[in-house]
């Protein structure tokens, strides 16, 4: 009784009491505070909506923008021409194989005097190198006006001076006799800016090398002959494809500019429509009127192109009858063994390209300069295209298909390295580790996940492309397919590095699955007498498959999407790697997804065909994350049994 | 079972505890236990929570030693008269002749099949014969051969809880154990099924020696033929089940079994 | 009937290598954790080497000041007769090849590889600030209703999916998003439209346009706020739930709104964690390079986003419009695009040849941003383990 509030306390209690239900604009403000976190929440949304929204409105109009450029590319009759072209192209790789077959089978002969004479060049090249200050400074008193005797004296000294050093400390090679060393240190020495002509024991080694090279052209002159003779053959039928190229892109020329001032033109009668102002209307009508060009007669042009099918063809027939007879006349035997297999090659690749050229030349008949392109056609130009070309003099192509060969090439061969590597250390880290090996790996391993994919890419130029370069060059690893490399900056030093960057999430998210692995599955299997390895590899690692898995697919999302290194490391050649190279394949450079992107987007003007193509590459990227996001989680969800 | 047969029967006991203390880091668990296993018979040990009979359960096939810092600090534990300790005892091949049943029912995500050839599995059977033979020898003791035979290859978490509980045992008797150690296999069970096992538990003591921890006082009396009663790590009172339950020695097993336990 | 136990070991190990498979299979494991460790320790050395030097000095003040505030500029290399050569900028260069006269041969300009690196430092510090800003604003807001509000169903589990979606989306999307958003599309003031703009609000005295904000400082911070808006609000979702749901049930029990609670009770425990967590925000905001390449960073530029050409004011402006000019300065900051260090660096590695000349530039800026960056991610793991520790509910 005496704790109850006494009278005089009423104030607290009434205050307390008191209802608070305030309304803004008749609303309960408790209800406001939510709706506005509510609709904070769905920013995530709303930024996923809009990222499709500005995408597909930069980029959708790509397809029609696209049918529009085919469908000039077709009516100017530059598809016409690419219908011999595009073939013809091949006759350049047969005719370099069989260049290479030549100068293989000629080297046999001559490679000795060859290189006696490029060493030598070499070696003059290397004291000219090392006595370029003093033969500056020689040259220079030489031309001055009036001459100043004493000072050319002096630098002469030590030009002289300096060569003679230079000529003293150069390594020479075993090509060389005893005596022929001495004389072209003697010769070296004595170089001077004035005399022009090689030195004598040079000049005799160029003499050697040319009656060497005679002789061997004799020797094999059947390869040569046919070799020249498959040369020639293309230059008639080039001939003519170039002239009519020339045709069809002036058609083009003419057909965009009238394309351009029509636009122009509409847009002003569009603008006159609107306009309220009658005087601006008249002002804008008659510009539009004066600006009606005169339209491009595409159907007479074409005809010109197209009136030359019949000498066209008469051209690739005979083209095609002389490579026939150069392949038959080249010879069963070359220098090498490998000169041997390239002209064989030849020999059976001729057939089919000369049959490739009869049949492209059998569908100039077929071809229709009107037939519409089809928007269906446009799809698949873009999405199976195999060419990206981009300010083109000739036609602008928006393939697809070397960017996304080579973005799964790389990705892949960083899935392969880092998976095993990412898998391993989170085994080895969740059951073996001991608690101070875990505190020094786990966290040098989520720190890679701070490091800059920029920073990646520059040490992938910087140091792995080298390494991987001088690594390509040690004698005992010329098995592995591909070595020595040529290029520092390929799919496979991307693939490194996009391995490295993917390892921090896959391992976390596999050590997380094996973390989560029930405790009662250990117990059990112990309990049962299994070994450490055995409870990790028949138990732990079975239970967590789905988890290991999913965070394979999230790396692989990661890897896709990656931008700097691919760009900075990947080579950026447009191009669908060569597969014929077999596994080498990986040491080649390629474009991606990503980098093209990167690369090309802030030179394109906006709502350009290009523009709107790399906004493409862009739906189908974004397409590409939720689809292996979707993935993930479903395969997360699919092996769940513990969780069931 | 009397305790004068017992008294009489020659062979040594198959798990023998001399005067084990034991001791997670510096805190004691249990204190001077000494226990004999007889073959062939049921021992239960009784006890409150917390009185460490699932620890001392655990001691004879070595679980303690994968917490860090629990150890056996005083005397021995023999296992078919070898000190279990000893450093030339394999503790795969001793666990191999120890099973063990968990309270929860743990079965593998794998297939029934798998569940069980597991053990022999990891002791290098490949002989798919052999692996066939011992699947349905251990289902038919575990009593689930009838019920599953037509399903070994589906996954054993689609069973049901008590179904889980006897492929687990099916699973720990695969290896043909002398000893099976039970911890408290039927606290996460329906009445139904724990009698299942409780029946099984019978068969399987024809074959096995079954040393089971349960805080089921009916459940002892109903399975065992010895019951040990633990308390504060300290072991009570052992005595054939009937003896025990009837007539305690101790004061504080009789308090206990009365349930005036404080 | 009943074994016998003999004197033989009933357990003996069997000797069929189990042990030696065990310890092979061991050692594999733990030989393929450490390559990755030692690989990225191989890196960070790499980079300490090559970059320390340029960054460091043996004398005193021990940093090179120069590199950290000048700003990039064309490195001049100018070699004499003798073969000597001098690095110099292009005031340097034309005073010494006067001085050298006939005695100078020859010179090398190396695009970007001289001076400093103080304007991508101070481009990248704006970035991510507003980006932070947006994305903290943004993120802990959207946290609180997740952590908070949401009951289970449809919408909770769109944003969950949706957040998951957007972690996952390239960071050269976002860079596509942000060019026709912000760049191309964002509403601003302006007095007339430009031709570009979506559509136009006339205000009166302005017009809302939507005709975007150009490339800069504000367009490239709001693309990186959304690129790191699923990692605050993940961790700030975290931070919140850690909160013991004791907490709220003792303010509801007396009588608090939901709001009072969140304020009150959750929030206070809450935001050390949040401000913690974000600090990883910052270190992935530093470190995108492509979301910014075409909505804010500039490859070169030879003033800071302050040194803007204002009119000079009159001798005797009132201090109005003095104030008036500092305030348009300011906001002027964010509207001009800058240097960012990550760009940097892509150009850098990019756009001129490897030389030794190069090579200072390169490897100091990478230093300096690695150190930035893994500084800023490391005190972020540091801080967070301590707040754990401190509060241990």
């Amino acid at each position: 009784m005496n704790s109850l509030p006494t009278p005089s306390r009423p104030p607290l209690r009434s205050v307390l009491l008191r209802s608070r239900k305030h309304t803004i604009l008749g609303v309960d403000p408790q209800k406001l505070i939510k709706y506005f976190f509510g609709s904070n929440a769905s920013v995530a949304i709303i930024v996923l909506v809009l990222i499709m929204v500005f995408l597909l409105r930069e980029g959708i109009d790509f397809l029609p923008t696209y049918q529009r450029e085919l469908q000039t590319y077709r009516r100017a009759g530059l598809e016409f021409c690419d219908i011999i072209d595009q073939p013809l192209q091949r006759n350049q790789a047969l005719s370099s194989s069989l260049r290479q077959a030549v100068s293989a089978s000629l080297e046999t002969l001559s490679k000795p005097a060859r290189d006696r004479r490029d060493a030598a060049f070499l070696l003059k090249r290397q004291v000219e190198d090392k006595t370029a200050r003093p033969r500056e400074s020689l040259t220079q008193a030489l031309e001055k006006t009036p001459p100043a005797p004493e000072q050319i004296e002096v630098f002469r000294r030590e030009l002289a001076e300096a060569s003679a050093a230079a000529a003293k400390a150069l390594e020479y090679p075993a090509v060389f006799s005893a005596a022929e060393r001495e004389q072209l240190q003697r010769e070296f020495s004595a170089l001077t800016p004035e005399v022009t002509d090689l030195p004598p024991l040079v000049q005799k080694l160029v003499a050697d090398f040319s009656a060497k090279d005679r002789e061997a052209r004799t020797k094999f002159a059947a390869l040569v002959t046919a070799q020249e003779e498959f040369e020639e053959a293309t230059e008639p039928l080039q001939e003519v494809v170039d002239e009519l190229k020339a045709k069809a892109l002036e058609t083009k020329e003419k057909a965009v500019e009238f394309e351009v001032l029509e636009t122009n033109r509409k847009r002003l009668l569009e603008a006159a429509a609107t306009e309220t102002d009658p005087k601006e209307k008249a002002s804008l009508t008659k510009e539009a009127e004066e600006s009606v060009s005169e339209a491009v007669d595409l159907e007479e042009s074409i005809k010109e192109i197209t009136g030359r099918t019949a000498e066209l063809r008469e051209q690739v027939e005979k083209y095609a009858v002389v490579i026939e007879k150069a392949a038959a006349d080249l010879p069963k035997d070359a220098g090498t063994g490998a000169a041997r297999t390239l002209v064989n090659d030849v020999r059976e690749g001729i057939p089919v390209h000369a049959r490739e050229m009869r049949a492209a030349a059998g569908k100039l008949e077929g071809w229709r300069w009107d037939k519409p392109v089809s928007i269906f056609s446009v799809i698949g130009a873009f999405f199976f295209g195999t060419q990206w070309i981009t300010n083109s003099s000739w036609q602008d192509f928006f393939g697809f298909v070397p960017l996304l060969t080579g973005s799964l090439v790389i990705a892949a061969i960083a899935i392969l390295i880092a998976t095993p590597v990412s898998v391993v250390a989170a085994i080895y880290t969740n059951q073996f580790a001991s608690e101070r090996e875990k505190e020094m790996i786990k966290p040098v391993i989520e720190f890679i996940q701070a490091i800059p994919s920029v920073v990646l890419g520059f040490i992938g130029i910087s140091l792995v492309g080298n390494l991987i370069k001088d690594v390509s060059e040690w004698s005992w690893l010329q098995w592995v397919p591909g070595f020595p490399i040529q290029e520092r900056l390929n799919m496979f030093n991307a693939g490194c590095l996009l391995a490295f960057m993917a390892v921090p999430t896959m391992f976390s998210l596999s050590e997380d699955a094996l973390n989560n692995v029930p405790r009662a599955y250990i117990d059990a299997s112990d309990a049962l007498g299994a070994t450490k390895l055995q409870t990790v590899f028949r138990v732990i690692v079975p239970a967590g498959i789905s988890g290991i898995l999913s965070a394979i697919l999230l790396g692989l999302g990661r890897v896709v999407g990656e931008t700097m290194v691919v760009l900075l490391v990947a080579g950026n050649r447009i191009a669908i790697p060569d597969f014929s190279a077999g596994p080498g394949v990986i040491f080649h450079p390629a474009h991606t997804l990503t980098g093209i992107i990167a690369q090309e987007l802030g030179e394109v003007s906006r709502g350009s065909s290009h523009w709107q193509a790399l906004f493409m590459v862009g739906i189908v990227l974004f397409a590409i994350s939720l689809l292996v996001n979707w993935c993930a989680r479903a395969v997360a969800r699919r092996f769940e049994p513990h969780k069931a | 079972m009397s305790a004068d047969s017992t008294a009489q029967s020659t062979p040594p006991p198959v798990v023998q505890v001399r005067d084990m203390d034991f001791s997670y880091g510096a805190s004691k668990a249990l204190f001077d236990i000494n226990l004999k296993v007889e073959y062939h018979r049921v021992t239960a040990l009784i006890g409150p929570s917390g009185c460490g009979k699932s620890t001392l359960l655990r001691c004879i096939n070595r679980m303690n030693d994968r917490v860090p810092s629990a150890r056996v600090t005083k005397g021995e534990v023999l296992v078919k008269g070898k000190n279990i300790h000893d450093a030339d005892v394999d503790l795969t091949q001793l666990r191999k002749q120890v099973g063990m049943v968990f309270q929860k029912s743990n079965p593998f995500p794998k297939s029934i099949y798998e569940n069980v050839a597991y053990g022999l599995r990891i002791h290098g059977e490949k002989n798919k014969s052999v692996l066939d033979e011992a699947v349905e020898r251990s289902l038919s003791h575990a009593a689930l051969w009838e019920e599953l035979k037509d399903r070994l290859h589906a996954n054993a978490l689609a069973l049901s809880g008590g179904q889980q509980q006897r492929l687990c045992i099916a699973r720990a008797i695969a290896t043909v154990p002398d000893v099976l150690l039970m911890d408290e296999p039927c606290s996460a069970l329906d009445p139904i099924s724990t009698l299942k096992i409780e029946e099984l538990m019978h068969q399987l003591a024809k074959e096995f020696t079954v040393v089971i921890v349960t805080h089921n006082m009916q459940q002892a009396v109903r399975v065992s033929d010895y019951t040990a009663f633990l308390h504060l790590g300290k072991l009570v009172e052992f005595a054939p089940t009937e003896e025990l339950f009837t007539n305690p020695r101790e004061k504080l097993t009789e308090s206990y079994l009365r349930g005036t336990f404080s | 009937m009943t074994p016998v136990p003999t004197n033989d070991n009933p357990f003996a190990g069997d000797n069929s290598g189990i042990q030696q498979r065990e310890t092979a299979a061991r050692w594999a494991l733990r030989i393929g954790s450490y390559i990755v460790v030692i690989i990225t320790l191989a890196i960070m050395l790499h980079i300490f080497i090559k970059g320390a030097p340029v960054v460091f000095r043996s004398q005193w003040p021990f940093v090179n000041t120069q590199f950290l505030t000048e700003l990039p500029a064309t490195l001049h290399v100018i070699e004499d007769q003798q073969g000597n050569h001098i690095e110099t900028d292009v005031n340097g260069a034309d005073a010494i090849k006067k001085k050298l006269g006939d005695n100078f041969r020859a010179e090398k300009t190396i695009s970007y590889s001289g001076g400093g690196i103080l304007g991508p430092i101070v481009g990248t510090a704006l970035l991510v600030v507003v980006s932070v800003g947006v994305a903290l604003f943004l993120g802990v807001a959207c946290a609180i209703y997740l952590s908070e509000y949401a009951k289970h169903g449809k919408f909770l589990e769109m944003v969950r999916l949706a957040i998951l979606n957007l972690a996952g989306v390239p960071s050269v999307v976002f860079g596509l998003f942000g060019l026709g958003a912000f760049v191309l599309t964002a509403p601003t003031f302006v007095d007339v439209p430009a031709d570009r703009s979506v559509f136009s609000i006339p205000l009166g005295f302005t017009t809302l346009s939507f005709e975007g904000w150009d490339t800069c400082v504000l367009s490239g911070g709001f693309t990186l706020a959304f690129v790191i808006l699923p990692v605050i609000i993940t961790a700030s979702e975290q931070c919140l739930q850690a909160v013991p749901q004791g907490f709220r049930e003792t303010s509801m029990a007396l009588g608090a709104t939901r709001w009072q609670t969140i304020r009150y009770s959750v929030l206070p425990f809450a935001t050390p964690g949040i401000l913690t967590s974000s600090i990883l925000g910052i270190a992935r905001a530093a470190g995108e390079t492509a979301p910014i390449m075409f909505t804010a960073a500039l490859a070169f530029k030879d003033k800071l986003p302050w040194q803007k050409d204002l009119p000079p004011l009159p001798a005797d402006a009132s201090i109005f419009a003095h104030w008036e000019q500092s305030v348009a300065r300011f906001f002027g900051i964010f509207t001009e695009s800058v240097q960012a260090l990550p760009y940097h660096i892509y150009t850098l590695a990019a756009k001129i040849p490897q030389n030794e000349y190069a090579e200072r530039a390169q490897y100091g800026s990478v230093f300096v941003f690695l150190v930035l960056v893994a500084s800023l991610a490391a005190s972020s793991v540091m801080l967070r383990k301590r707040l754990r520790a401190k509060y241990r509910w």
